[in-house]
């Protein structure tokens, strides 16, 4: 259904944010876009919709060039950018009959089509009210209910659930994995329990390459060498502890968590099964006369893989 | 005086039909784009306050100046609009920014521009959308000066009605490239008030080169410049419609300018696409 190839998005003379990435999708396949912020999801995005063009690459949707086709591909696409932009000065009903209208929704198709979208998205309590006089959630949900009034093969939502409160955030996670049986989604996010939730494979892009591509299932069987350990430490200063532990070998990444007490500072370490880090860690705390209040050791889940995976590009964002 | 009342509203009618003709006919025949988008936009400003408060401002100011100020209409004792019409490339100055600084201003800044251009439309059908729902509330803003001639034709003397057509008409090509200039501004920035300074003065200084050549006295060596800021310059062509002729070269001059606005909107909206 979508095809990407050596995509490269270079904004000026800046480094290119996206660089030569390539990746297929399938039909009814709902695929999660993982990365820190500043890697390059959402210029991925703006490509695959027509928004902006690639510097070089291209993108082909249902057999069709982005760049020469790009009228056919866009109304394959329902786009719903980050942070859900709308016309505040209208009401939700003149909103999704203005985007019914221009997706080419037949004028005698649009009042069932509005009417199939406000029972989706449950929006019966708004729909006479200015969108500018909604909550965050009813915005989103007005978004998602434009996005698919013209009833789209392929959905792309950009941190979709960003700003939602827990509730909203169920909900709307029901709501996309009843969609995903009909269509193709895309969704962006840095939130991994998101994906986990929502999306069956998932695209790690850091810095503007794609660092994974594969099923979460295999992805974590592929990292299953991998664990994590926790660990607390009882000391007095944070800062000192941090700049000592920077020298303890063996690990991917060690970071600090929390505070479990006043004293007692709660870390996580990243390392390959059979590494040295455990000995290191112990001899480290020994030789500085900390204490050990906490330790606990993990395989590796999804999140773990991503801070592996994309970790050091989150420092620097 | 019932001949005198039936020729105001016939030619009312005229007035009144005539550019509805030219806004809605094609209107009519265009690509579902341009109608959705001109519906939106016309309700959207129609809906705000803005809107009002900018009809407000156009009907008083203009009247007021046109019946009061430097003795009036009453102190020329001609019946004829041209005072009024002498003014408006002035009133336009600050009216038509204000109507248009938020065209693409107002969608960069509140990120609709992406949800707007990932529709399934072209852009030209987007900016002539937008270009006809500017040029509706013109419209609307000019009748409301139409009790000017209506009092006066009425109670004071008989007008040239063959002239305030015309004078009319003109209005509207003026208005048509004041609006293209200002969208196409409109495109370049983010923030409203940016784009209404900037739009509002660089209509000033197309309106005052017209004016520069009877102010400023040009060697016989500089005749050239001389020429180019008359024939470069928004007002001077206005000059003729007010005077109520119709000039095609004055026709053509506003449909050049707005056409090549329009297109220089069309390539700065496009540029989003390679920055």
């Amino acid at each position: 259904m979508i095809s990407i190839r050596n995509l490269v998005k270079s904004y000026g003379k800046n480094e290119p944010a996206v660089k030569g990435v390539s990746f297929e999708i399938g039909k009814g396949e709902i695929v999660g876009l993982l990365g820190p912020n500043g890697a390059g999801k959402t210029t991925i995005m703006k490509i695959i919709t027509s928004y902006m063009n690639p510097t070089s690459g291209e993108v082909i949707i249902d057999g069709k060039n982005t760049i020469d086709d790009s009228l056919y591909t866009k109304s394959l696409i329902g786009y719903l950018p980050e942070n859900s932009p709308q016309y505040d000065d209208m009401t939700v009903y003149e909103y999704l009959y203005f985007t019914a209208e221009i997706r080419g929704v037949k004028k005698d198709e649009i009042p069932q089509a509005i009417e199939k979208m406000v029972e989706l998205t449950d929006l019966y309590n708004v729909v006479s009210k200015k969108i500018g006089e909604l909550s965050k959630g009813y915005k989103k949900r007005v978004g998602l209910a434009s996005v698919m009034i013209h009833d789209p093969q392929i959905l792309i939502l950009d941190e979709p659930t960003a700003g939602l409160d827990p509730n909203q955030i169920i909900t709307f996670r029901k709501m996309l994995r009843r969609l995903a049986e009909k269509k193709t989604i895309i969704v962006s996010t840095h939130i991994l329990s998101e994906i986990e939730a929502i999306c069956e494979r998932v695209i790690i892009i850091k810095s503007g390459r794609i660092v994974a591509n594969d099923y979460i299932q295999n992805l974590i069987a592929k990292f299953s060498e991998d664990e994590f350990i926790e660990f607390s430490i009882e000391g007095d200063n944070l800062l000192q502890i941090e700049n000592e532990m920077a020298n303890v070998k063996g690990a991917w990444k060690i970071e600090f968590e929390k505070k479990d007490d006043r004293n007692i500072f709660r870390f996580k370490a990243l390392c390959s099964k059979g590494s040295d880090f455990e000995n290191n860690l112990k001899n480290f705390i020994d030789s500085k006369g900390y204490k050990l209040r906490y330790y606990e050791k993990n395989n590796a889940n999804l999140e773990e893989i991503f801070l592996k995976l994309a970790g050091e590009e989150e420092e620097s964002a | 005086m019932l001949s005198l009342i039936l020729s105001f509203i016939i030619n009312s009618l005229i007035l009144i039909c005539v550019p509805l003709i030219f806004i809605l006919t094609p209107i009519f025949f265009m690509p579902i784009g341009v109608k959705a988008i001109y519906k939106k936009e016309t309700f959207t400003n129609f809906y705000s306050s803005i809107a009002y408060v900018f009809l407000i401002v156009f009907i008083l100011v203009p009247n007021i100046m046109f019946f009061h100020f430097f003795g009036g209409i009453f102190k020329e004792d001609l019946a004829s609009m041209r005072r009024f019409f002498a003014m408006l490339p002035f009133v336009f100055i600050i009216f038509i920014p204000g109507l248009a600084m938020g065209s693409w201003s107002k969608e960069k800044n509140s990120g609709t521009i992406e949800l707007l251009f990932t529709y399934p439309v072209p852009e030209w059908q987007v900016i002539v959308g937008k270009f006809f729902s500017g040029m509706t509330i013109v419209i609307v803003a000019l009748y409301s000066t139409i009790f000017i001639p209506l009092l006066t034709h009425i109670f004071l003397g008989n007008f040239d009605w063959g002239q305030i057509v015309t004078q009319y008409v003109g209005s509207l090509f003026l208005a048509a490239s004041y609006l293209a200039i200002t969208m196409f501004i409109s495109s370049l920035t983010k923030e409203l008030i940016n784009s209404f300074l900037l739009s509002a003065a660089v209509l000033l200084c197309l309106t005052l080169i017209g004016y520069f050549p009877s102010v400023v006295i040009f060697p016989k060596w500089l005749e050239w410049l001389k020429q180019i800021f008359v024939w470069s310059s928004l007002s001077t062509h206005f000059t003729n419609f007010s005077k109520g002729v119709i000039d095609s070269r004055d026709i053509i001059y506003y449909c050049g300018v707005t056409i090549l606005f329009f297109y220089l909107n069309l390539r700065s909206l496009e540029s989003r696409k390679w920055r």
